[in-house]
């Protein structure tokens, strides 16, 4: 990945990153979980995990992770190259993790039919594809069926997977 | 070609300097480190987009090609 990113770091466990935002609203701080996804109550896919991410607040009842409106600082470029950075970070850790991405779908997204953020995320792989590809594997899902990743495509979430 | 290496360097020492000042935002929040863990881990809507990642990964149909891939690397 050669685009700008900001640094983070990683806080009690591989799972949980922190990152500082800066851009129009000043500084922003940032949390992402990696979580493993549960397949139902009792079954778990197999090493397969989501990525969520969030603004980290606090206020008088304490620490948060803010999901109330998009905090809209003029940099997602910069935090999408640091989010992509960040799971690539992630899947050299757990052996045969699959990494899953879906952006979430603002009022503004849902307005316009599309997903801003997996498309930024798309942006960050398609751009460093000749690297990102040479290390990791990548699918999307296209209409309720996964492919094999294919640059300039449009997916509704995407999977990855170090080799 | 002066004022473009002013500039360069200018820039160079900016970006520098602003790292530094994430670095030590960092350092802060690590004092805290702890209940922002507890914050995050416990977010609802974290909780909520895991529970949709596993209603959308439900659907699709399996064995999904990470695992095809994995069985065919053990055969």
């Amino acid at each position: 990945m050669n685009k700008d990113t900001y640094p983070f770091r990683t806080i009690i466990d591989d799972f949980v990153y922190l990152f500082v935002s800066e851009g129009i609203h000043g500084i922003i701080d940032k949390g992402v979980l990696i979580e493993a996804i549960p397949e139902d109550k009792r079954y778990w896919f197999k090493s397969c995990y989501n990525l969520g991410l969030g603004d980290v607040t606090i206020s008088e009842n304490g620490w948060k992770l803010d999901d109330s409106v998009r905090s809209g600082n003029g940099d997602m470029p910069k935090i999408i190259a640091t989010v992509a950075r960040i799971a690539m970070d992630f899947l050299t850790k757990p052996p045969n993790s699959t990494l899953s991405f879906q952006g979430y779908l603002g009022s503004k997204s849902a307005r316009q039919g599309k997903n801003h953020r997996n498309i930024l995320y798309q942006r960050a792989i398609n751009s460093n594809w000749e690297a990102l590809s040479a290390e990791f594997s990548f699918w999307g899902v296209n209409a309720g069926q996964i492919e094999e990743y294919v640059v300039g495509k449009v997916y509704d979430q995407i999977f990855v997977k170090y080799r | 070609m002066a004022n473009f290496n002013r500039d360069h360097l200018m820039r160079t020492f900016m970006e520098k300097h602003k790292e530094t000042d994430y670095e030590a935002r960092l350092e802060e929040l690590l004092k805290n480190k702890e209940k922002i863990y507890e914050a995050i881990k416990n977010s609802p809507f974290l909780k909520r987009k895991n529970e949709e990642a596993a209603a959308s990964l439900a659907k699709l149909p399996r064995p999904f090609p990470w695992e095809k891939e994995k069985s065919e690397k053990s055969v």
